[in-house]
């Protein structure tokens, strides 16, 4: 039996975390696509690169932050709705944590409290075991 | 005499006459009753017995007849010694004999006799070839069955009793006789049996010539057939008349035919007194004696009443005991009446007879109370006239002589009060505060130099005006709220707010509000004192604002480096040697506790600036705290502490914020691990209480230098003797967890010795906490 490979788009602007990230992401049997602004991650979505699942931070280059990328990819006409999005970020407010989950997110984790590892398998618990 | 008194005597005296009475009644009758019964009962047994001695003697003589009668003791007695067919019978016949024997464990031998009187045959083989030709079971027992009476056996002296019966042939003719002799021990059963009437009660046989022939209770079996008895009971058993009478017609009617009860009051062997009766046996011309001591049955009387005695004293106790509280209840309002009669009586008219009985004496209590009520009524009419025309002498009086004082003494304040008001007036009036006056609605009426200089208005610009002119709006509620706390004659200190300048600009001012009273303590206005605190106000942000981001900032590196590591330590860049590996851990560690210390930062800064948010929903304590005990599992265990609980099995759910208890909680009991060392305890109680919950964790750790206390609970604060000691720490926790506990209207507090250990308490209110929004959670 081969595992499907799931494709990942990581959202981060922290060079440094991204690499870890995309790193530790392949590693566990992911494709990676990186993304460091909204407007980006939007450019591989609107290709047709096929995404499975998207790894966010709040804070992102530019203007935009991943709250204003949820809203857009959780709007009711988005064809992109049903991608699950797992936010990664230390901004650990309140308020922010309950806008995400307001829009749909699948689950929030702070950064400096989770273990790389541990927001994977996390990750990968969620997602169903598709076979080829 | 009191009534009470009375009625308890009469009374008592009734009843003991009475129960004396009955109690004499009744003991005559019960010993009557029981005399009667046991003479009734001493009978009956006697004749029961005797009646199963004979039935046993019967059986015994129709065993016998039948043995005798079997074909095999004629075969054996016709078959001639010289013939063949003789040793086969004689095998024959000592088997039988043999297994007769075994039939009856009292039997002890079965033997055969020719008619020469020579044994031919015995279940004991030395015994064939004796001479009984003279033994009267010989000579008797060729006629017919007979029984031989208890003898002694030579040569050993066994006693023992026997049995004989003829052998016979087909045509009647003797040829020999069957002898069975047996040990009497189911005849002593038999005639001993069990007692019913008490440990005197002895029941024996005795043969024709008066000895005994069963053992005596108190003499034992050394009696038998050695000691004759000459009592009243053996002598009556063998009158000639009583032996026919009983031959011919059994027991039923011989005590008509004797014209006595049978029962005999007289001395036994042992010349002791006794009450008892006897039955004569005619098969064996035997006399059956049974008795009992007579003293026996007195002491069975004696303890009848003795019972009976001290129920009457019982009875008598509980009688008067109810008396007593009877006679009390009538008593009782008879003794408030005559009492309140005394005290009314002695002049006091506002006595009131308590008496709520519905009976005669109550409604003479009430006739009383309502005489003494108009007797009242006359007397203070006249009174009051009296007072009334006193006082207004004494009024008049007074107040003239207040007038001249007061007149005199303001004539003197008014200089002094002058100056002095002159020179307070001078101080408010240049003070760097604002000093605001104003009426009770909040209208300006007087406005120092201060004031002019921190809201840009001039004093005769604004005198007259609303406050509210130095407020923005949503401030207005305030000021309502302040005015009216402040009419109600409280005060309010170092209220931090936002006013409002000339200019529009907004300013943070700390105001202390008093109310103005003259002299008669009536509030007449109210005074203000406002001081800028913007500059504090901005230092106290900035410093926190600092924290805050300096936090966020500091964690994505943070974070960078805890996944790096973790990456490496993963061996997800090759493989690690081991130093490398333990030198990365290090890293991995110091960079966790980097992320602690920013955490509980964090979370002080939020609770400075008030913006950390309380979510309450229905919590249960201990289940954070088992799930708490758990995560410190392994530090428990290698520190080998004990770690007991104490957990409420009832204790409900309460609105709390599971967030924030789980870090009370966890600081407490991570704390209790930290600072215990090796082999320590550790007790975590969680319990009811009236109107809260009590978290109580105790340890027998290092404790708190007694000269520290007073400090635990500030920010950064770690003690000395922690400090020496190898132990990780903030000094955030435990200030982070009295600012929870306190938002929470909870309590915190300990006590503490050094080197003993330490106990913290909290309790949460069952009410739980108030729901508080704010932008940030703590972690």
């Amino acid at each position: 039996m081969i595992m499907k490979r799931y494709s990942i788009l990581v959202c981060e602007d922290e060079k440094p975390l991204l690499l870890a990230v995309q790193a530790k992401l392949e590693k566990s049997g992911f494709d990676v696509v990186t993304a460091r602004s909204v407007d980006q991650a939007l450019d591989y979505l609107r290709d047709g690169v096929k995404i499975d699942v998207i790894w966010l931070d709040h804070y992102l280059l530019g203007a935009a932050n991943g709250l204003d990328l949820v809203s857009q990819l959780k709007a009711a006409s988005s064809p992109w709705k049903n991608i699950p999005i797992f936010v990664v970020s230390n901004t650990a407010s309140d308020d922010k944590v309950r806008s995400y989950l307001t829009f749909g997110v699948t689950s929030y984790f702070t950064k400096a409290d989770y273990r790389l590892d541990q927001i994977i398998a996390d990750i990968k618990n969620y997602l169903p075991k598709k076979l080829v | 005499m009191k009534i009470r008194s009375k009625i308890n005597l009469r009374y008592t005296i009734s009843f003991i006459f009475i129960i004396s009475l009955v109690g004499l009644f009744v003991g005559i009758f019960t010993t009557a009753s029981i005399k009667s019964r046991i003479y009734s009962y001493l009978y009956a047994n006697n004749r029961a017995r005797a009646e199963h001695v004979r039935t046993f003697i019967e059986d015994q003589k129709s065993t016998a007849l039948i043995l005798a009668a079997a074909s095999v003791y004629r075969d054996f007695m016709l078959e001639p010694i010289t013939s063949d067919q003789y040793p086969a019978i004689k095998e024959k016949i000592d088997k039988r004999l043999i297994r007769t024997l075994e039939t009856d464990s009292n039997l002890f031998e079965a033997l055969i006799i020719d008619m020469s009187g020579k044994t031919v045959a015995s279940s004991d083989p030395t015994q064939v070839g004796n001479d009984e030709s003279r033994d009267d079971y010989f000579i008797k027992g060729k006629e017919g069955v007979f029984f031989k009476d208890v003898y002694f056996m030579e040569p050993n002296h066994k006693i023992s009793y026997a049995l004989a019966a003829p052998i016979m042939g087909d045509d009647g003719e003797v040829l020999g006789v069957s002898v069975l002799r047996y040990v009497p021990d189911r005849l002593y059963t038999i005639v001993q049996g069990e007692k019913n009437l008490g440990n005197s009660e002895e029941n024996f046989l005795i043969n024709n010539n008066k000895f005994f022939i069963t053992p005596s209770s108190f003499l034992g079996t050394s009696v038998i057939l050695r000691q004759k008895i000459e009592t009243k009971n053996a002598n009556d058993c063998f009158d000639p008349r009583e032996e026919e009478y009983v031959r011919k017609n059994g027991y039923a009617g011989l005590v008509q035919f004797t014209n006595d009860s049978q029962i005999v009051q007289s001395k036994d062997y042992r010349n002791v007194g006794i009450i008892g009766t006897h039955a004569y046996i005619p098969e064996t011309s035997w006399c059956l004696i049974s008795k009992v001591d007579s003293s026996e049955l007195m002491a069975f009387r004696t303890r009848l009443i003795i019972i009976f005695l001290s129920m009457c004293v019982l009875a008598e106790l509980l009688f008067l005991i109810v008396g007593w509280r009877i006679s009390k209840v009538i008593s009782r309002p008879i003794l408030k009446l005559s009492e309140g009669a005394a005290i009314i009586e002695k002049g006091n008219l506002n006595y009131n007879i308590d008496i709520k009985t519905n009976d005669e004496i109550g409604q003479l209590g009430r006739s009383f109370n309502k005489m003494t009520a108009t007797l009242k009524q006359t007397y203070s009419g006249i009174e009051k006239k009296v007072k009334e025309q006193t006082s207004a002498i004494i009024d008049q009086k007074s107040a003239l002589e207040k007038q001249q004082a007061a007149i005199l003494n303001i004539l003197e304040d008014v200089e002094i009060e002058k100056n002095k008001a002159e020179y307070l007036a001078s101080i408010v009036k240049s003070a760097e505060e604002a000093v605001i006056g104003k009426t009770k609605e909040g209208i300006i009426t007087s406005w120092n130099q201060g004031a002019e200089k921190m809201y840009g208005y001039m004093a005769d610009e604004i005198s007259g005006k609303s406050i509210k002119i130095i407020a923005p709006p949503e401030k207005f509620e305030e000021i309502d709220h302040i005015l009216h706390k402040v009419a109600d004659g409280k005060r309010i200190e170092h209220f931090a707010t936002i006013r409002k300048r000339k200019d529009g600009s907004l300013i943070d001012v700390s105001i202390s509000v008093a109310p103005m009273k003259d002299s008669a303590g009536k509030i007449i206005g109210v005074s203000t004192i406002a001081t800028d605190i913007t500059k504090e106000k901005q230092i106290d942000k900035a410093k926190t604002e600092f924290v805050s981001l300096a936090s966020h900032q500091l964690r994505t590196p943070l974070s960078a480096i805890n996944w790096y590591a973790e990456m490496l330590l993963a061996g997800d860049a090759g493989k690690l040697n081991k130093e490398q590996k333990q030198y990365l851990q290090e890293v991995y560690n110091g960079n966790q506790r980097m992320v602690d210390l920013v955490n509980s930062l964090l979370n002080v800064s939020r609770i400075e600036l008030g913006t950390f948010a309380v979510e309450p929903r229905p919590t249960n304590l201990v289940d954070i705290a088992k799930s708490l005990l758990n995560e410190l599992a392994s530090e428990i265990k290698e520190k080998k502490l004990t770690v007991k609980n104490n957990f409420d099995k009832t204790l409900p759910k309460i609105n709390v914020d599971p967030k924030l208890m789980r870090m009370v909680i966890q600081n407490l009991l991570s704390n209790a691990v930290k600072y215990t060392p090796e082999k320590g305890k550790v007790n975590v109680d969680i319990t009811k209480q009236k109107s809260d919950i009590l978290i109580k964790v105790a340890d027998t750790g290092y404790g708190i230098p007694k000269h520290q206390q007073d400090k635990i609970f500030t920010k950064l604060f770690r003690a000395d003797n922690i400090r020496e000691k190898d132990t990780e720490g903030t000094g955030l926790g435990l200030y982070i967890v009295k600012s929870v506990v306190e938002q929470s209207n909870g309590k915190i507090w300990f006590e503490s010795e050094e080197n003993k250990g330490t106990t913290f308490f909290v309790t949460i209110p069952l009410s739980g906490m108030k729901k508080k929004e704010g932008t940030k959670s703590l972690n």
